[in-house]
């Protein structure tokens, strides 16, 4: 029998949310497929208002959101029973234990209780506050917390996880930390929108974005395939003669190619070629590569872009062409 | 994902109703409450009483056994007014309990940011009023009408037949002790939700009621009326059950001097007590909206 599909992570449509008078959300539309989906943009831009719609903070005001193929207008309480959320802000019950608190909020979930507190052991165990899991939270370092807060929002076993800002005053080993705990939550299946400003934790994680700007999708973009595309994408800094017959050279490879200001050559690697060829086409034609470099990470490219355009857009493989073609009208 | 395991594992077993939801929330936020020393003393002042009262019951239907230990005392009936002033020191016990120990229950999920996190779990809104609701009450509930309807039932037991000359006295201490404890509780939740620190909110308590009072009173004195006397909610709570009760006396003199109507009495607790409800729930949001 076959495997009934399973719901998009996110269906978007048309959502529109005010708040005190103001649009804060406009008509945002789009489906989101991927396991991890990144959710970027400059702050302000809705992040945390479109988290806070899909939890059934907010209402909308027009349009609606589908989380898991449930609406957020109809089926709030279905689609909390299946999310686990990580807030951006410090968030737990002061005078009480982490253990207790994770439980507290497992069998809140629908755990029982016996269920709870062995999730919640295990849970604290598994985001490495084991050892400490009997203290007051109050006496947690700030990422200590914000391990807790991951505790709690894994401990009853949601199909999704909401987290906003999950490295948020996080120093580096401990960002890292976290991130790899995304990672493996993901990888065992469970799903995950992963709310940051910060471009590359979302790079780590995702395999799909949605950017926002000023209330509006910017771009959705599936990443792997723009990573893809964006492992061929290069950078040249040449000097000598025959700059020209070394591009010339290029084309007959069947690169992609973009002559950009100060002798800097933009480059798009075909299958099968690579950059040893580059090196021995320039050999060939006497020209000196002073400098080759990997483009900007693909991420990085599309929220520029993103930015730049701010329209709503749906992005994909051919990224990394539309960046030359942009950088070509910019005079890059 | 056992500990020793330390991998991630997805659970798939039993889940609860989400109605239990409101029930946990009332658990937690209990054992909360009796973590703290000040609730155990309190309730410990607060469970006395009764038993004090239980044998005043107990001695005035077997005055032999005091006249057997060689005391002779002449212990007054057990009649409305024993009970009338049962409710009174019960239920003030039961604010002064409220008023120290309520505020510890929702102004830690406040103060530090937890409503999202209870808000995206399957509990409305108004299933966090009614589980922070339920916390308080129960305690509450044990301090004044159980022990009251307990010692009816004692008083009953020792004295056959008095039940009947009596039978408004059960419904008194039932229903008087629900107006004030459902009051007092939603007025404590209220003011602990807008004023985070706990002492700040257990003063701010206490100065809502005797506010009201002195506030009453200054009206009462100027205007020369004694409708100031409506805020005063211990005098309003006090009519309320002295008309349920037929009338009751305290040394021959009833309880409330110049009582003001009952409709009237009971509007303002009611005013006050959805007024209190509005202000708890309004603060119970998962995000705020910044203006």
């Amino acid at each position: 029998m076959a495997e009934a599909p399973r719901p998009p992570l996110l269906a978007l449509e048309g959502l529109e949310v005010r708040l005190a008078g103001r649009p804060v959300l406009c008509g945002l539309a789009g489906e989101l497929t991927g396991r991890v989906v990144g959710l970027l943009g400059p702050n302000g831009a809705g992040k945390t208002t479109l988290l806070n719609t899909l939890l059934g903070f907010y209402p909308p005001s027009a349009g609606t959101a589908r989380v898991l193929g449930r609406d957020v207008r109809t089926e709030l309480p279905a689609i909390r029973a299946r999310l686990g959320y990580m807030p951006e802000n410090d968030a737990h019950v002061a005078g009480t234990s982490a253990v207790r608190f994770v439980r507290m909020m497992a069998e809140l979930a629908g755990l029982p209780g016996k269920e709870a507190l062995e999730r919640a052991h295990e849970a604290l165990f598994w985001v490495g506050l084991g050892e400490a899991r009997y203290r007051k939270i109050e006496t947690y370092s700030l990422g200590m917390r914000q391990l807790v807060k991951l505790a709690q929002a894994i401990a009853h076993g949601p199909e999704l996880v909401l987290l906003d800002e999950p490295t948020n005053g996080l120093d580096p080993a401990a960002r890292e930390r976290m991130l790899r705990l995304i990672a493996e939550l993901a990888g065992s299946g469970v799903r995950v929108i992963l709310s940051s400003h910060l471009l590359r934790d979302v790079d780590s994680c995702s395999d799909q974005v949605i950017v926002l700007k000023e209330g509006r999708v910017a771009t959705i973009a599936d990443l792997a395939a723009e990573r893809h595309a964006n492992r061929r994408f290069l950078e040249l800094e040449t000097r000598g003669a025959e700059v020209a017959a070394f591009l010339e050279g290029l084309a007959g490879l069947g690169c992609e190619v973009a002559e950009l200001a100060n002798r800097r050559v933009k480059v798009v690697l075909p299958e099968g070629v690579g950059v040893r060829a580059l090196y021995g086409l320039a050999a060939e034609r006497g020209v000196e590569l002073r400098r080759l470099s990997s483009s900007k990470s693909s991420l990085e490219h599309l929220f520029l872009r993103a930015m730049e355009n701010g329209a709503n857009g749906t992005s994909g493989a051919g990224a990394a062409s539309a960046a030359i073609e942009g950088a070509q009208r910019a005079g890059l | 994902m056992p500990v020793f395991d330390r991998r991630y594992r997805g659970y798939a077993g039993p889940r609860r109703a989400e109605r239990a939801a409101v029930w946990t929330l009332a658990r937690f936020a209990l054992r909360h409450l009796f973590d703290s020393k000040l609730t155990l003393v309190l309730a410990v002042a607060v469970g006395l009483v009764p038993l004090g009262f239980g044998t005043f019951v107990y001695l005035a239907n077997n005055l032999d056994v005091l006249q057997s230990a060689g005391i002779q005392v002449d212990l007054s009936l057990v009649d409305n007014g024993t009970f009338f002033a049962f409710l009174s020191v019960q239920t003030a016990l039961a604010f002064l309990f409220a008023a120290f120990v309520g505020p510890a229950l929702v102004g830690p999920d406040f103060a530090h940011g937890a409503l999202p996190l209870y808000l995206s779990r399957p509990i409305s809104r108004g299933g966090y009023v009614a589980g922070k609701l339920l916390a308080l009450l129960l305690p509450l509930s044990l301090a004044t009408w159980v022990p009251g309807l307990a010692l009816v039932g004692l008083q009953a037991a020792l004295a056959p037949g008095w039940l009947g000359g009596h039978a408004r006295v059960p419904l008194t201490l039932f229903f008087g002790s629900w107006i004030w404890i459902l009051m007092v509780s939603l007025v404590v939740l209220a003011i602990s939700a807008w004023i985070r620190w706990r002492p700040v909110a257990t003063g701010a308590v206490f100065g809502f009621f005797l506010i009201g009072e002195a506030f009453g009173l200054a009206i009462n004195q100027f205007l020369d009326t004694r409708w100031g006397s409506i805020l005063a909610l211990d005098d309003s709570v006090e009519t309320i059950w002295q008309s349920l009760m037929g009338g009751a006396t305290i040394f021959g003199r009833p309880v409330v001097q110049e009582p003001l109507p009952v409709a009237a009495c009971a509007a303002m607790l009611t005013l006050v007590t959805a007024a209190a409800l509005a202000a708890f729930r309004a603060k119970v949001k998962g995000a705020e909206v910044s203006r």
